[in-house]
């Protein structure tokens, strides 16, 4: 049987009011779950965005430096073996590598092969990777001419 | 308390990453949108042309055609802050067009011809952010 208090310990209250009913734990869990949800969808917006922005400047870089490495094979004379006089190479910025891969055309038909041959025709291509990530490959051709 | 607490550090946190990196993204995505887009149009030109002339002033040069018939020329504008290319016919020039913006001062342009080839630097700059990227191109008209 529950006793009355000592009117000397009871706590003084105010007369409760209509809008002082609070938040549950349930509702401050409900809306923290929310507020975290939202802002996951932030971070990973934000974190998309800077892959994009990552993929795109590789990709600037690792064009122009094919492009380039492509150039100078195209100024360079044509090479019957390349493995033993090799195209020259670019020297690409930090962080880029440039490789080479020749395959030599058999005459008169066909096809490309990567036994040295000297046929007149090799296909280039050109592999950019960055940080050791492959970035991009490019194929052109150098026609001894 | 403290769940306030932690709940306005990640909204303040997020919304100022989010800031920062837009910024930066944008201002980094400008700057490669014109060392892209000049190195297209220089790719093209030097293909065209038999050699490089290199000017003076606020001309870096122009690339040549064999018969000298037609010219593209590549000059700094400090107005506009750009690398400005001007197609000419006869020596009358035909078309201007601004192939790279955001270039802060003329000397972020270098043309370096040697032979058949010419290597161009372009800086470009957007805010804070910097981007370098060289080119090396051959002319293939003999």
């Amino acid at each position: 049987m529950l006793s009355r208090p000592h009117p000397r310990y009871r706590i003084p209250c105010l007369p409760r009011l209509a809008d002082e009913g609070g938040f549950s734990l349930v509702e401050e869990l409900v809306a923290l779950a929310v507020i975290v949800v939202g802002v996951a969808v932030v971070l990973s917006t934000i974190s998309t965005a800077s892959i994009g922005v990552r993929e795109v400047d590789e990709h600037v870089f690792a064009e122009d430096l094919a492009r380039s490495q492509a150039e100078r094979i195209q100024d360079a004379p044509y090479s019957p073996d390349p493995t033993a006089v090799p195209y020259p190479l670019v020297s690409p910025p930090a962080g880029y590598a440039v490789s080479l891969g020749v395959e030599y055309w058999t005459a008169p038909s066909g096809p490309f092969t990567s036994t040295v041959r000297n046929d007149g025709l090799q296909r280039i291509t050109v592999s950019v990777t960055h940080d050791g990530q492959s970035v991009l490959s490019v194929a052109h051709y150098k026609v001894n001419r | 308390m403290a769940i306030s607490t932690f709940v306005i550090g990640m909204l303040g946190t997020s919304i100022y990453q989010f800031y920062a990196i837009s910024t930066y993204g944008q201002a980094r995505m400008t700057a490669l949108q014109d060392l892209q887009n000049a190195g297209l149009w220089l790719g093209r030109d030097a293909q065209e042309a038999a050699t490089f002339v290199a000017g003076s002033g606020s001309v870096y040069g122009t690339f040549r055609w064999s018969d000298a018939s037609v010219e593209f020329r590549y000059s700094y504008d400090s107005g506009e802050r750009a690398l400005v290319r001007e197609h000419l016919v006869g020596g009358v020039v035909q078309s201007t067009v601004s192939v790279a913006r955001h270039i802060a001062s003329q000397g972020d342009v270098t043309f370096a011809p040697s032979g058949n080839r010419v290597v161009i630097t372009l800086t470009a700059s957007s805010g804070t952010v910097t981007a370098t990227d060289s080119l090396t191109l051959t002319m293939r008209v003999p």
